[in-house]
């Protein structure tokens, strides 16, 4: 499958190069683009990376060109991982029809926030959760080990691939002009549904969850409830600033010292 | 007891889980309920395995991978976690959990120390590069990228033995000299790990309009679905 890159003369000032760009090139850059966080740093965060994963691409551009596109690659660039692939295929396209070097930095700067905010919406607060939660309402209706694993990898990466190929079909496709793709009214709303179905299953999860791991081994203490809203609720108001397992981890370091010292 | 090849396998386990937390290729392999479990697997325990996994998995519920933000290496955690589950003596108690919990959270933290530590030492490999990198240079760019891979698989693999070196032999002796009730530690575990999960819970549903609501009406479906068991 090859792709013929189209330029758009009223949108661009680039000159048209008619570069096919093989299956082969893009299973390599999204091979690559797995490991776009592997030199991540303080200064430039995802910046070697991109380059990295663009590398594939940068070699269908101009000899003359090549060294440049890596020297801006290499800046200072940052967005969910798994939607780096909208900015290597769009700024790859830009090199390969030879825009005008500012635009493509500015078009890069500009990438950096709604790539970022819109994976952590969408990943990170919410698809992760929920198919934690998924499989945590697995395990807690009876699935073994190995069911539950694969229940949670199966529903996870069935987002986490098609989000990776999506991106970077989306910028090698739209190039300068992919904000038009990143502003479709179905990707703002994907977290509100993702977000209102994991806590329907949180909801349902942790009754069940509970259910298994206490058994009937415990006998439940109205102490244990007003701690648990207790702890809820002030993990609720504390979060960002403490999480719930370091306060967890501080709880249990000393009950085990009481446990130790009796 | 833990012998030189689990040591040796635990250590590349750690390594594999833990260059997926960021590095490579982040497909949640290192969350808890999969790390702790698969090592239970390998040690031939499964269901201590999974138990690890299941209350770290809460434990992790409400610290994602955002940026540039300070999160733990649940990879490196879960398999801490996973081992102490699986080699402590058998039965799987309480106090058990919670030491699994404890041991799990306290590789969690330095996972998370030596996760920010390495995001400096790649700043000072970017500058050792930065004339080449400036110039576009492919070597260099090769280079930064793969050390970088490098250093965070050699990081992973040094938490994870330090942690199970270390807690493996805290948590046996103190599950020698532990002498709160067996219901006393259930009820506190479970106090817990519950507190914990709502918080977590409420979290997500805070954050969705008529979130309360969705999660109302799955609580109710969990309870009916107790009942009905």
């Amino acid at each position: 499958m090859t792709t013929e890159i189209r330029v758009d003369k009223s949108n661009s000032s680039s000159t048209v190069i008619p570069k096919p760009i093989s299956a082969y090139v893009r299973a390599k850059v999204l091979c690559r683009l797995m490991m776009v966080q592997g030199s991540w740093n303080y200064e430039t965060m995802l910046g070697t990376g991109i380059a990295y994963a663009a590398e594939p691409l940068t070699e269908l551009v101009s000899e003359e060109r090549r060294a440049a596109t890596r020297s801006r690659q290499v800046k200072y660039f940052n967005s969910h991982p798994y939607l780096a692939g909208v900015a290597v295929g769009a700024l790859a396209r830009a090199e390969l029809e030879e825009a005008d070097p500012a635009r493509i930095l500015r078009f890069r700067q500009a990438l950096t926030s709604p790539l970022g905010s819109m994976g952590d919406q969408i990943i990170w607060a919410s698809w992760l959760p929920l198919s934690s939660l998924i499989a945590l309402a697995a395990y807690g209706l009876g699935t073994g080990p190995v069911g539950t694993v694969l229940i949670f990898l199966l529903v996870y990466n069935s987002a986490h691939v098609v989000m990776r190929a999506w991106g970077l079909h989306i910028g090698l496709t739209r190039g300068l002009q992919v904000a038009s793709a990143l502003n479709a009214p179905i990707l703002k709303k994907i977290p509100s549904i993702v977000g209102s179905l994991a806590a329907l299953v949180a909801g349902f999860a942790l009754p069940v969850l509970a259910h298994r791991l206490i058994a009937e081994h415990v006998a439940p203490r109205p102490w244990m409830l007003i701690a648990v809203a207790i702890s809820a609720m002030g993990l609720g108001f504390l979060q960002p600033k403490v999480h719930g397992w370091q306060a967890a981890l501080v709880v249990v370091v000393v009950f085990t010292i009481y446990a130790i010292t009796l | 007891m833990l012998d030189p090849l689990s040591l040796i396998l635990l250590i590349l386990l750690g390594m594999l889980f833990g260059l997926d937390t960021v590095s490579f290729p982040q497909a949640m392999i290192s969350r808890p309920i999969c790390s702790a479990t698969v090592t239970g697997i390998m040690l031939g325990s499964p269901v201590s395995g999974i138990t690890a996994g299941v209350v770290l998995e809460i434990m992790a519920l409400d610290t994602l991978p955002f940026g540039a933000s300070r999160y733990p290496d649940w990879g490196v955690a879960g398999v801490v976690a996973g081992a102490v589950a699986s080699l402590l003596p058998e039965p799987l108690t309480w106090s058990v959990v919670l030491l699994t919990i404890g041991s799990g959270l306290a590789a969690a933290a330095l996972s998370s120390w030596s996760m920010v530590l390495l995001r400096y030492i790649n700043v000072k490999v970017l500058k050792r590069y930065s004339s080449q990198l400036a110039e576009g240079q492919l070597t260099a760019i090769n280079k930064v990228h793969s050390l970088g891979i490098g250093l965070d698989a050699l990081r992973a693999a040094l938490v994870t033995a330090i942690s199970i070196l270390v807690l493996l032999t805290l948590v046996q002796y103190l599950h020698s000299f532990w002498h709160a009730s067996p219901q006393l530690t259930a009820q506190f575990g479970v106090t817990v790990l519950a507190g914990v999960g709502f918080a977590a819970a409420w979290k997500l549903f805070r954050a969705v309009n008529k979130g309360i609501l969705f999660f109302g009406a799955g609580l109710l479906a969990g309870l009916g679905v107790i009942y009905l068991s």
